[in-house]
């Protein structure tokens, strides 16, 4: 037998809740931050992500994916969005939320795209755009766990199109700058950086990559999240440098249907 | 649930569908396709959203290995795609 009926009531264990936006944050001109309370979260893994349901009056459905920015360790469960111009979802959460409205909430979803510093490193992560999100809940777990997440040395490239739109730009900053931080490192595609920019200037390949990354004999631990043209050049790249596909987790976004 | 088109995303947005459906968490499992024999975690398959639904197609050959579908009676699951699916404990991860 491979194929199977499922009756509606039977099978649902992740249940959908109802969650409330406590604050919002801007980030950049298209991304904002929501810090949501959620009753009866069970707790995370950096990397994971939601699905959020919005309902129209007429009874009309969304539904979306988006990684949890915030590390195991917060207080409060924070999705960070970026407006899509079409978006069914997006524009609403990024552009019309605020403190107090309402919406539903599953997850946490998926055990592929994660780390915790248990996991040990070295931590390699690949970032194009809003895919710095979940990238960014690792950092940030890395920093909470103190001394033990020194430990792993760890590195992010992010990729975004010009300087206005690196999400985190000052958090990252701060971060790569503690002891023990992170070695964080930007590149912009879309814009002529200013001089005295340390960054790259040009869209993610090979030598970059191995300038910024671990060598293959370090063995890291990878992780590249962005769109998926972006992924797909990255990881190719990656294994073509001679890292082992098995350690190159990868997570596409974009524009898609609910599922 | 989308009024749009198809767009390529991996196994990684199914995880909520899967969850529906599978008392383990399906991103993770070996996925072994019935067209190629490639093992890859159901997170690395290529998703394509359809109208209530998704198809979840091998990265290699583009066979549909994993099918679902909202229908009026619940969901619908084809795995004929899929040779073998197996789970993969937090612990062995």
């Amino acid at each position: 037998m491979t194929v199977i009926e499922v009756p509606p009531s039977v099978g649902r264990r992740l249940a959908w809740r109802q969650v409330e936006v406590v604050e919002r944050v801007a980030e950049t001109p298209r991304a904002t931050t929501l810090l949501l309370d959620v009753p009866g979260w069970p707790g995370h893994l950096a990397g994971q992500h939601v699905d959020v349901r919005l309902t129209a009056d007429d009874g009309y459905q969304a539904q979306r994916s988006y990684s949890i920015a915030s590390p195991p360790e917060a207080p409060r469960v924070a999705l960070t969005v970026e407006r899509l111009e079409d978006g069914e979802v997006s524009p609403w959460l990024a552009g019309e939320a605020r403190s107090g409205d309402r919406f539903e909430l599953r997850g946490p979803i998926g055990g592929y795209f994660t780390w915790s510093v248990a996991a040990g490193g070295p931590l390699m992560l690949v970032g194009g755009g809003s895919g710095v999100v979940p990238l960014m809940a690792m950092l940030r777990h890395r920093a909470a766990r103190g001394e033990a997440g020194r430990a792993v040395p760890a590195r992010l490239l992010l990729s975004s199109r010009s300087l206005a739109d690196i999400i985190y730009r000052e958090e990252l900053h701060r971060l790569g700058s503690a002891s023990g931080g992170p070695v964080i490192v930007h590149t912009v595609t879309r814009e002529r950086p200013p001089s005295g920019w340390h960054g790259y200037a040009r869209r993610i390949d090979a030598p970059m990559l191995a300038e910024v990354g671990f060598p293959p004999a370090a063995k890291p631990e990878i992780f590249v999240c962005g769109s998926t043209p972006m992924v797909e050049a990255v990881a190719e790249a990656l294994v073509g440098l001679g890292h082992a596909s098995l350690n190159v987790k990868t997570e596409r976004f974009g524009a898609t249907g609910g599922m | 649930m989308s009024r749009k088109g198809c767009s390529t995303l991996d196994g990684n947005a199914a995880g909520g569908l899967l969850g529906e459906i599978f008392a383990f968490d399906a991103t993770v499992a070996r996925t072994t396709c019935a067209g190629c024999a490639r093992i890859v975690a159901m997170a690395e398959l290529r998703v394509y959203a359809i109208e209530m639904g998704a198809i979840l197609r091998c990265p290699s050959c583009d066979q549909a290995v994993v099918r679902v579908a909202r229908t009026p009676r619940g969901l619908w699951l084809d795995l004929r795609g899929a040779s073998s699916v197996v789970e993969v404990s937090a612990e062995a991860r």
